[in-house]
C-alpha cells in the first residue's frame, strides 16, 4: 500500500541487523548536521544511494519517485537562496529590473551547495533507513536505546492504524469509483464529502468494535511490547 | 461449565434482542449456535463475555454466578476467550507475534514462556510461518489465523467462535475445519455460523436461534432432520441430510463417509 513501508519489508537488507543501520544513519546525520563539509556530505550521500540501491536493491525508478517530494522543497529553497537582490550590480550572473538588479553571487553559489549536499547527504541516509529497514525492527531499537514506552506505544499504534485506515478510504473511494462518482468535478465535490463522512462514522464503529475486542483481551491500559 | 438461565437483553432503543434464553454448556463439547442474519447470535456472544450485561436472567460460570465488577470479568476472560467474526478489528500490532502476545503481556507473563506459548498457538492454526510478518500485509484467512491464536494462548477452556469460516475460500475452510476439529480435544468450543454444512460436520449439540428466541435444541443429527423448525429460522439443511432424505441412503457426517460407504454400495 505504501511504497516505502513495502520496499521496508521486501529488500535485500530487510533482515540485516537493525542496530546497524540505524547506528549507521545516525552517525552519517550527525556528520552531515554538525561538521558539514561538502566532501563529506557527498561522500555519505553517495554511499547512501550505493547501499539503498545496489545492496538493498531498490528499483531507482521507484527511488527516484520517493526522493521526488523533499527534492521539491529542496529545489525551492536552493533558488532563494541562489537568488538575491541588491541596488548595485555584484553578480557574477543576474539581470535588470527596474532599479534593482537580481543575480548569483559565488558567496550564495556555496552556501545553496553547502544547502544541497548537506541535506542529499541527510535525506539519503533517512531514506536508507525509512527502505531497507521495517518499522517493527525500528521499534525494537527504539525500545533497546530506552525511548520511553508511551512514545513507542503511539508509533506501534499510528503505525497499525495507518493501514486500517487507509484500507477504509480505499474501499470507500473504490465504491464510488465504480458508480461514477468521480466523473466530473462537481460529483468528486459531492463524493469526497461523503467519503470524509463515512470515514468518520466507519472510525468510529471500528474504534467501538476495538474496545470490545480489548475487553476480551484483557486490556489493562497499556499497549506492552516485549523484549 | 457455563449455563444461561432465562436471559434477557434489549437494545438501547428498547427492541427485545434476547427473550428467555437456556443454554446448557455440558451439553455437547462443540456447541453450534445457529440462526439467520439478525437473529441475535453475536449478541448471545457478547453477553457470554460479559460484555453486555443482561435484563434479566444470568449466566454461571463453573456453578458460579457471573458478576460484572472489573476485577471477576477479568478472571471470567482467562477462562473464556472470543475470536471475532471480522479479523481486522482485534489485531492492533503490525508484527503477528507481538499481537499474539496481547493477553499474555497484559497479565505480565514472564517473556520466555510468552514466548512458547506464542510458539505453541501459532504451531496450532498452522501460522508459525507468519510469526515475524507484518500484519498488513496478510491474507484474511491469515489474519484470521492470527486471530485464533491470540486466544489460544491464554489456554482457556472455553473459546467463542463467531463465524468462523465466514469469508473464507474453500480450501481455508477446510483447513479451518480442522483447525475446529483439533482445538474441541481439550476446550469447549461454541461456533455460530449459518454455514450449514460446516456446522452439521463439526459440533455435537445444536441450538437453533431466531428472532432472539431458542426454538431448538438438540443434538446436531436430529435438529438438522427437523426440516420445518429450520425452514421456519431461515436456514438451509446440509447437503448430506438431504442426500439421505432424497436418495434413501444412510445419513453419513461427513464427506469421506459419504465416499466410503457409496463406494461399499457400488462393488455391492
Amino acid at each position: 500500500m505504501l511504497i516505502i513501508d513495502n520496499y521496508a519489508y521486501t529488500n535485500r537488507l530487510s533482515k540485516t541487523n537493525p542496530v546497524l543501520k540505524t547506528g549507521l544513519v545516525l552517525i552519517s546525520l550527525l556528520l552531515t548536521t554538525t561538521v558539514n563539509n561538502n566532501y563529506i556530505n557527498t561522500g555519505i550521500m553517495v554511499l547512501m544511494v550505493f547501499l539503498t540501491i545496489k545492496v538493498a536493491g531498490i528499483p531507482l525508478k521507484n527511488y527516484i519517485k520517493v526522493l521526488s517530494i523533499p527534492l521539491g522543497f529542496l529545489i525551492l529553497s536552493m533558488v532563494t537562496i541562489l537568488l538575491s537582490i541588491s541596488k548595485e550590480d555584484i553578480f557574477i550572473m543576474g539581470f535588470r529590473l527596474f532599479n534593482i538588479y537580481i543575480g548569483i553571487t559565488p558567496e550564495s553559489i556555496f552556501q545553496s551547495i553547502r544547502l544541497f549536499t548537506r541535506t542529499m547527504g541527510a535525506l539519503c541516509s533517512t531514506f536508507f533507513l525509512g527502505l531497507t529497514t521495517p518499522l517493527n525492527h525500528i521499534i525494537k531499537v527504539l525500545k533497546k536505546i530506552g525511548v520511553p514506552n508511551t512514545i513507542i506505544e503511539i508509533i506501534v499504534l499510528v503505525y497499525r492504524f495507518i493501514f486500517i485506515f487507509l484500507e477504509e478510504a480505499n474501499e470507500i473511494y473504490n465504491a464510488q469509483n465504480i458508480r461514477f462518482g468521480y466523473l466530473n468535478i462537481k460529483n468528486s465535490y459531492k463524493s469526497i464529502s461523503l467519503l470524509i463522512r463515512s470515514l468518520f462514522i466507519r472510525v468510529l464503529l471500528k474504534y467501538q468494535d476495538m474496545v470490545v475486542a480489548l475487553e476480551c483481551k484483557l486490556y489493562n491500559g497499556e499497549f506492552k511490547i516485549g523484549d | 461449565m457455563i449455563k444461561i438461565n432465562s436471559l434477557e437483553y434489549k437494545y438501547q432503543d428498547g427492541t427485545v434482542a434476547l427473550k428467555d434464553i437456556n443454554l446448557d454448556l455440558e451439553k455437547g463439547n462443540i456447541i453450534g449456535i445457529i440462526g439467520a442474519n439478525g437473529s441475535g447470535k453475536s449478541t448471545l456472544f457478547l453477553n457470554i463475555m460479559g460484555i453486555l450485561k443482561p435484563l434479566k436472567g444470568n449466566i454461571e460460570f463453573q456453578g458460579k454466578k457471573l458478576k460484572y465488577d472489573k476485577k471477576s470479568l477479568r478472571q471470567y476472560r482467562k477462562e473464556v476467550g472470543m475470536v471475532f467474526q471480522d479479523p481486522e478489528k482485534q489485531i492492533f500490532y503490525s508484527r503477528v507475534e507481538d499481537d499474539v502476545a496481547f493477553s499474555l503481556r497484559n497479565l505480565n507473563y514472564k517473556e520466555d514462556e510468552i514466548k512458547k506459548r506464542v510458539k505453541r498457538s501459532l504451531d496450532k492454526v498452522g501460522a508459525i510461518k507468519l510469526r515475524d510478518k507484518a500484519t498488513h500485509f496478510l491474507s484474511y484467512g491469515e489474519k484470521k489465523r492470527v486471530a485464533i491464536a491470540g486466544n489460544l494462548v491464554m489456554e482457556n477452556k472455553v473459546l467463542l467462535l463467531d463465524e468462523p469460516t465466514s469469508g473464507l475460500d474453500p480450501k481455508m475452510t477446510r483447513e479451518m475445519k480442522n483447525i475446529i476439529k483439533d482445538l474441541g480435544k481439550d476446550k469447549k468450543l461454541i461456533i455460530s455460523s449459518h454455514d450449514m454444512d460446516f456446522i452439521y460436520e463439526i459440533c455435537d449439540y445444536i441450538y437453533v436461534l431466531k428472532e432472539g428466541e431458542i426454538v431448538g435444541y438438540g443434538p446436531t443429527v436430529e435438529i438438522f432432520k427437523r426440516k420445518e423448525l429450520l425452514e421456519k429460522s431461515l436456514l438451509d439443511r446440509p447437503w448430506l441430510v438431504k442426500v439421505h432424505e432424497i436418495l434413501e441412503i444412510p445419513l453419513y457426517r461427513n464427506e469421506e463417509e459419504f465416499i466410503k460407504g457409496i463406494r461399499k454400495d457400488l462393488n455391492r
